[in-house]
């Protein structure tokens, strides 16, 4: 079992990522995503590292929309890969807002194929079982 | 930081000095803000350029690739038509062998992939 400490600042859980672009190219190394239950997709991050991924990008017509308290707001969508400590790498999809900045955010599209402990007292998240996100 | 440019057109140099001058700022904090301007412009212009071209193309010939190619991957890349794959490493591959590589290229199933609907509450929203 992996265990990760929370952000300090902010106390939020995070899980250790590897995010790979389409062509499965890697980006960047072990990167701690926050863990956002409010978020129905996969993977969010800032504009500029969405760059990365753009070589692998849904046509505009099919960008997704959410719906967010303050009304709703679109999202550029590109295909990629994502694999967490001891898993294997499976397809997924990373997000941008189309406008606005976007951060970096691990939602509910690959948290549901996770098995994971979210220990506040310990200030850690543990990943019991990696498995199979979408 | 130092820095020595060569070869500079001596009526610019002069330009830039005096408007410089007019405004109250020093040479290098004119370069930092001329520089910084030119990257910004550098980086989004050919992105959104690229990205439109290529939607562009995918957009008018929509019909036409679900009628040959539904169900497989096609990658779409200054604005043609790459190839069509049935699994995804084929399309990875192609891609690492695009030279020049492109900033923006299109990926989609034919045919299965759709547009999604979601939702983004509370959470992280606020930080």
């Amino acid at each position: 079992m992996n265990c990760y400490p929370h952000d300090r600042v902010a106390s939020q859980p995070r899980l250790k990522i590897q995010l790979s672009n389409f062509a499965e190219e890697r980006w960047e190394d072990n990167t701690f995503a926050p863990i956002d239950t409010g978020f129905s997709g996969a993977v969010m991050l800032p504009n500029e590292s969405y760059e990365f991924f753009m070589v692998g990008e849904h046509p505009r017509s099919l960008w997704k929309t959410y719906r967010t308290m303050t009304g709703t707001l679109q999202m550029r969508v590109a295909r990629a890969f994502v694999e967490t400590e001891g898993g294997r790498m499976v397809e997924t999809v990373v997000e941008t807002p189309l406008f606005g900045t976007g951060k970096l955010l691990l939602g509910r599209a690959v948290l549901s194929s996770l098995s994971l402990l979210l220990d506040g007292p310990a200030g850690v998240s543990c990943l019991v079982k990696p498995a199979d996100a979408r | 930081m130092t820095l020595v440019i060569k070869k500079i057109d001596q009526r610019t140099l002069r330009d830039l000095k005096a408007e410089a001058a007019r405004r109250g700022l020093t040479l290098a904090e004119v370069f930092q803000e001329a520089v910084s301007l030119w990257l910004t412009k550098r980086q989004e212009t050919p992105v959104l350029t690229e990205t439109d071209k290529n939607n562009e193309f995918y957009e008018s010939n929509e019909a036409e690739l679900e009628r040959h190619y539904k169900g497989r991957y096609v990658l779409i890349a200054s604005a043609r038509l790459v190839g069509a794959y049935d699994d995804l490493h084929a399309a990875g591959e192609a891609m690492r062998g695009l030279s020049p590589r492109p900033r923006h290229a299109i990926l989609t199933k034919v045919g299965e992939d759709a547009r999604e609907f979601g939702e983004w509450l509370g959470g992280s929203l606020e930080r």
